[in-house]
């Protein structure tokens, strides 16, 4: 019977077999932390509330893409609740970062394979995500401002509905920045654990 | 009370730039960073801190002036801002990541 080793690791397997469960049981073991990690129940609220404002923005624009009084009174209470759902993905995204991330996540990531899903996105998500808030609350505060006239005055339709696309696509660019933040993560516990 | 756009605008505006213009000066400059920290315990919250102190203070101090004739040009430049600004810091962080 061969006697084999895997790099950098003094475990000694004595058939193939027994090594390739023992990768299946630590990749799994890995998976189970990244789980653990990126499931944790504070980045999933901050991922809930942060698509509910981006969904509730989507809302307004397509109210206001031909706006009767009722639509606009429909998308002035909708861009307020989108504007409350963006200050609190903000508040429960930052605890998150400021309690769990910086000292279990960031490290983890940052000796992994894929140090840049911080040092590039996180970093970039961080400080981008801080425009959206404001931008909700301008948005409200213009349909609030010009609801009387958003019937017929066709520009200040088209910039609202120019910003709220902007935090449409904004809500969920960072969306997808959470994914390769999260794939980050699990490639770094998969190296370390194999 | 009636809420004055133009100010409301002007005031997300110079939050963008602020924002775009903290995060580079406290990764250039190790003392700001510090600074931050010592504010508010950590450089991230400090940066939330200051953006929405500076977004009621814009607006305050700007809610006097004329509204603008002209609301989509001003929102265009918002768009801009967002944009350029976004891309300011993602650039600012391929660069720094690559120098290392």
């Amino acid at each position: 019977m061969r006697k084999d080793r895997l790099p950098f690791q003094s475990v000694v397997f004595v058939t193939a077999v027994e090594r390739k469960e023992w990768i299946t049981l630590t990749v799994a073991r890995a998976r189970v932390i990244s789980f653990r990690l990126s499931m944790h129940p504070l980045i999933g609220l901050h991922a809930v509330l942060g698509e509910l404002g981006a969904l509730a923005f989507l809302w307004v624009l397509v109210e206001l893409l031909n706006p009767t009084e009722s639509r606009v009174q429909r998308a002035r209470i909708v861009a307020l609740i989108g504007t409350v759902m963006l200050i609190a993905a903000w508040i429960v995204g930052g605890y998150y970062y400021v309690t769990v991330y910086g000292v279990d996540v960031k490290p983890l990531i940052k000796e992994g394979p894929l140090p840049w899903a911080h040092s590039v996105i996180t970093e970039t998500k961080e400080h981008v995500f801080l425009f959206l808030p404001f931008l909700a609350a301008l948005t409200w505060g213009l349909i609030e401002r010009y609801r009387g006239e958003l019937m017929t005055n066709k520009n200040l339709k088209i910039a609202i509905v120019l910003i709220s696309a902007l935090i449409v696509l904004m809500a969920f660019s960072m969306a997808g920045m959470g994914f390769i933040i999260s794939s980050g993560l699990r490639a770094a516990l998969e190296a370390k654990m194999i | 009370m009636r809420i004055n756009a133009t100010a409301l605008a002007y005031a997300t505006i110079g939050v963008i730039w602020l924002v775009v213009a903290m995060t580079i000066a406290s990764e250039q400059q190790e003392s700001f960073k510090s600074l931050l920290t010592a504010f508010a315990g950590h450089h991230w919250v400090g940066k939330s801190i200051i953006s929405a102190l500076a977004f009621i203070l814009l607006y305050l101090l700007m809610r006097r002036s004329r509204e603008s004739k002209n609301i989509l040009t001003l929102m265009l430049v918002v768009c801009t801002s967002v944009i350029a600004g976004g891309l300011i810091v993602f650039g600012f962080f391929i660069s720094h990541y690559l120098a290392g």
